[in-house]
């Protein structure tokens, strides 16, 4: 019966069409970021503010940073991976997720935080749609391990 | 040691909420201005703008027809303050600032811990989320404080005294009775208490039943009115997702490309297409450029550069969520059953994420954050490392915050907060002139000089022109000498007359007397005068 369920579940998840996509969002955008909000916000600021504490606020390590999180937690929108797995997948690969913690597999942590490198690094998003897949696919395996 | 720590911690969240708080936001935007004024209104006259004596459901206002309990909380307010900016959000500060306390309480009852309680307070004192809506006149943000106390007198009653429950019950009508979204919270977050706290419901049902049918009793009206007139369901009508035809459309493309097969027919149903729709827009409400980074796209809702929450929560928060179910704490459910069906309502609207229909899901982040923070206190080697690392990232994320929300926010988004109108009030009402011609191009201009001119009810009631269009929108056309057009030049009007019209539509023949400017230079309105002659008599 688990095996039937695993099967048809399975199923269900790889033939979601993978129509996800994500904004335009690597390293040359957050480069391009920089000089018009560096320029925006060290005007306002400049007018009464002490130039350190302007500096301090609005940097270029600073928006570099703030664009490169953006680029980075736009692939675990909840969004996209419903579009990528689907409603049964979105709910496996969360159980997926809190597995790997649970049980320590680091190496699947590593890759899962590392997946987001390859949209920003301009690499294609295939890999990350495949791996969502597998991993609701997986955390569907833990799920149905689980039942009696 | 710690009650002196908590006193720090409300105390900071009351500077935070009060400091400038008639001046930042930059001017009051056009609900701010009607729910000042129909308070004010109560306070004179006992009758809202439109002449209705101490309404129960709904206030018309605008023909939104708005709840009535941020207009009550204000009367008290004006009556104090005077009829004020100040005035008018002062409600919404100090009731946020008694979330932050209520927090404290229903944290230290969840998680029995005074240190987990301390830092869920703490964070929601310095929340972006909770201090955008506290500094200005949301209804919203006094039903979150409402349905927070229900859920706090809720758990009181499970774990202290039964007779809690009916106060309980009433914060959560009161809820319903302030603010739209929490009508379709409450329900939810009862049935959620009733099944994380069922024994004790059971147990005590000879309250509970009483409560049940006082609360009903009590909601009744507002049910009548939100469900039984058009006006009630005017709001959710405007903007429900199940009124877009785009998913019915897409079944129809759908089915015709699969030329109407039987399974076509069953799986490009037009019902699943909205609860496709349906779903994307509640997934909308965990979107992390909403949550960590951008903030809801609204300039008024959000100060654009930094999210909802602080980009430190979000290991926090994930944290807090891991160690509920790892360490399999007592009340997981009801967080996470919390945290889950806050966006159930907003996901019906069309404009998602929305921090302020979907405010009701503080403080739940903040609970789970603070709850993280101490299960990677216990599990981390380096505490002091970590501890320090956390309270650095946060400060910088904070003063970030600060300095946008005070510096760069009101010079950039003005404009998106009606700034100009109390400026153009008070040069129009200095010039001794027979009429005012007002453009309509900003949104509403009568509400602005009822309230900046202190203008009285009972004259408004006698001279306003007041019209409802057919969606029962209400518009002001005038009142006394005040006219509002959408074409200051098509104004019938003789004698001396000033002119508040958008730049580039000053009157031929008009004299500028003032052009009013938004915080970052551009011009908003110009005021100009000149004695318009009578028109001819026609006797022929």
């Amino acid at each position: 019966m688990k095996i039937f369920l695993l099967i048809i579940f399975s199923a269900v998840i790889i033939s979601v069409r993978a129509n996800a996509s994500l904004p335009i969002c690597n390293l040359d955008t957050a480069k391009q970021a920089i000089p018009p909000r560096i320029f925006a916000e060290q005007t306002i600021d400049g007018r009464d503010q002490n130039i350190t504490l302007t500096r301090f606020l609005h940097n270029k390590i600073g928006i570099y940073a703030s664009e490169f999180s953006r680029c980075y937690a736009n692939v675990f929108d909840p969004n996209f991976i419903y579009h990528t797995v689907g409603i049964v997948g979105i709910i496996t690969w969360l159980y997926f997720v809190y597995q790997i913690i649970q049980r320590k597999y680091y190496f699947l942590l590593i890759v899962l935080l590392a997946l987001p490198l390859l949209p920003f690094l301009k690499f294609s998003l295939l890999p990350i749609l495949f791996a969502y897949k597998l991993f609701a696919i997986i955390g569907l395996g833990f799920l149905l391990s689980k039942l009696k | 040691m710690r009650k002196y720590l908590l006193l720090g911690i409300i105390l900071l969240a009351a500077t935070l909420r009060l400091y400038k708080l008639a001046s930042v936001p930059p001017s009051l935007y056009w609900d701010e201005a009607s729910l000042g004024y129909n308070a004010y209104s109560i306070l004179k006259t006992a009758h809202d703008e439109h002449g209705k004596f101490l309404p129960l459901t709904n206030f018309a206002a605008f023909g939104d027809y708005k709840p009535p309990g941020y207009i009550y909380a204000a009367v008290p307010s004006i009556a104090v303050f005077g009829l004020t900016e100040f005035a008018i959000r002062f409600p919404s500060a100090f009731f946020g600032t008694l979330t932050v306390l209520l927090t404290y309480l229903l944290a230290k009852k969840l998680f029995e811990k005074e240190k987990i309680a301390l830092l869920s307070a703490f964070f929601l004192a310095i929340s972006p989320w909770h201090l955008q809506f506290s500094r200005g006149a949301f209804e919203a943000n006094l039903g979150l404080f409402l349905s927070v106390l229900g859920i706090y007198l809720f758990v009181k009653f499970a774990k202290d005294n039964q007779y809690w429950i009916l106060l309980s019950l009433l914060s959560f009508l009161a809820a319903m009775y302030t603010f739209t979204g929490q009508r379709l919270f409450v329900p939810f977050i009862l049935l959620i208490l009733f099944i994380q706290f069922k024994n004790a419901v059971v147990k005590n049902l000879k309250v509970v039943i009483p409560g049940i049918i006082i609360f009903a009793f009590l909601f009744w009206p507002l049910y009548k009115f939100a469900t039984g007139t058009i006006e009630g369901r005017l709001r959710f009508n405007e903007v429900s997702i199940f009124n877009d035809l785009a998913p019915a459309d897409e079944s129809t493309r759908l089915r015709t490309k699969d030329n109407f097969a039987w399974w076509a027919n069953l799986i490009h149903n037009r019902r699943l297409e909205y609860a496709h729709e349906y779903l994307v827009h509640y997934f909308d409400a965990f979107n992390p450029a909403f949550l960590f980074t951008k903030g809801d796209v609204n300039p008024r809702l959000s100060v654009q550069e930094v999210g909802e929450l602080y980009l430190i929560d979000l290991p926090l928060i994930l944290s807090g969520i891991y160690f509920l179910f790892a360490k399999k704490q007592n009340f997981r459910f009801l967080i996470i059953a919390w945290l889950l069906v806050s966006p159930l309502g907003p996901a019906t609207a069309r404009e998602t994420p929305h921090a302020l229909r979907m405010i009701h899901i503080l403080p739940t982040f903040q609970l789970l954050a603070a709850f993280g923070f101490f299960g990677l206190w216990e599990m981390i080697k380096y505490k002091k490392v970590f501890a320090v690392s956390v309270f650095l990232l946060l400060a910088a994320s904070f003063i970030y915050y600060l300095n946008m929300y005070y510096i760069h926010w009101p010079i950039n988004y003005s404009g998106e907060w009606q700034y100009g109108y109390k400026q153009a009030v008070q040069t129009a009402n200095l010039q001794k002139s027979a009429n005012v011609v007002v453009t309509k191009s900003l949104g509403r201009p009568y509400i602005y000089f009822l309230l900046y001119s202190k203008y009285d009810p009972g004259e408004f009631w006698a001279t306003g022109q007041v019209v409802r269009d057919k969606f029962f929108f209400l518009d002001v056309n005038g009142f006394g000498k005040y006219h509002f057009v959408d074409d200051v030049n098509q104004a019938k009007v003789s004698g001396e007359t000033v002119y508040v019209s958008p730049p580039g539509s000053v009157p031929k023949g008009a004299q500028v007397i003032d052009t009013i400017l938004n915080l970052d230079g551009s011009p908003t309105l110009v005021i100009s005068k000149k004695n318009v002659p009578n028109p001819p008599d026609n006797k022929n």
